[in-house]
């Protein structure tokens, strides 16, 4: 294999790795939130 | 909005550092020979020195803890040492892919390759160490000091490759073509990039799970 080749392999891998951590960006953001609302919730009952 | 920046840095930069480590710079030139395979170089040498700056920021978070109390240092420490340990394997995994091809054996027993297996297994020693203790506080209390010692394993395993003897070149002997230096450190502010991503993702998750355990304790 070429490095051509070899470089378009590896920028495939690299944009799934990168999809992969902005989905965890987002999915921790959205946790964080719902433990918000959870803890708010208990604080006024 | 600090993250989202960082994250688009990151992900622009380490497509430059691959497009400039496989095509546009040369494969490095080691030991008078210049390899194709060399160009693993560039993975590298930025993961060796990510990996010794995450297990130096677990010193500094452990060293913090103990002086402040504050269980954020903790955490820090602990998501540094985790990601400290990702890059450990990978500079091994690189590392005998390219003794492989320079020395012929994947696996040579070499003073820096020996001492860099020992900073790895230090650096696991120290979160299972971690995951034996239930107490918080004692926990961070009790790792902090472990965070600490173990320090010791990253100038034994940078200096073993300039004081001992070896195969592996030293660091402080190698002599870099410009092109060579541009790929090695546009490489280098890919993986640093990398390295606080994953550093704030792995502190945000721990302190979450922390979060979830309070909630559960006070039901």
């Amino acid at each position: 294999m070429g490095v051509e080749a070899l470089f378009l392999v590896c920028a495939i891998i690299w944009i799934a790795i990168f999809v992969f951590l902005f989905s965890l960006h987002r999915k921790v953001d959205k946790l964080a939130s719902e433990i918000e609302k959870v803890r708010e919730k208990k604080r006024k009952k | 909005v600090k993250i989202k920046v960082l994250l688009s840095f990151l992900f622009v930069v380490m497509l430059i550092a691959l497009y400039f480590g496989l095509i546009y710079c040369p494969a490095p030139e080691i030991e008078g020979k210049t390899l194709d395979v060399y160009r693993i170089f560039y993975l590298h040498f930025p993961q060796g020195i990510t990996c010794y700056l995450a297990f130096t920021l677990t010193a500094i978070g452990s060293a913090l803890y103990l002086k402040k109390r504050d269980l954020k240092w903790d955490q820090l420490a602990y998501s540094s040492a985790i990601v400290g340990l990702l890059f450990c394997f990978l500079v091994i995994v690189t590392g005998s892919i390219w003794a492989k091809e320079a020395w012929g054996v994947y696996w040579h027993w070499d003073p820096r390759e020996t001492t860099t297996l020992i900073l790895f297994f230090a650096y696991l020693a120290y979160v299972g160490f971690r995951a034996s203790i239930v107490e918080r506080e004692k926990r961070a209390r009790l790792a902090a000091v472990v965070g600490i010692l173990a320090i010791v394993c990253v100038p034994l395993s940078y200096f073993s490759a300039v004081y001992m003897l070896g195969l592996h070149p030293s660091p402080l002997k190698m002599v870099y073509r410009p092109l060579t230096r541009v790929g090695m450190y546009t490489s280098l502010l890919a993986f640093l990039a990398l390295m606080i991503v994953l550093i704030h993702f792995s502190t945000k998750i721990e302190e979450l799970s922390e979060r979830i355990k309070l909630i559960l304790m006070e039901k």
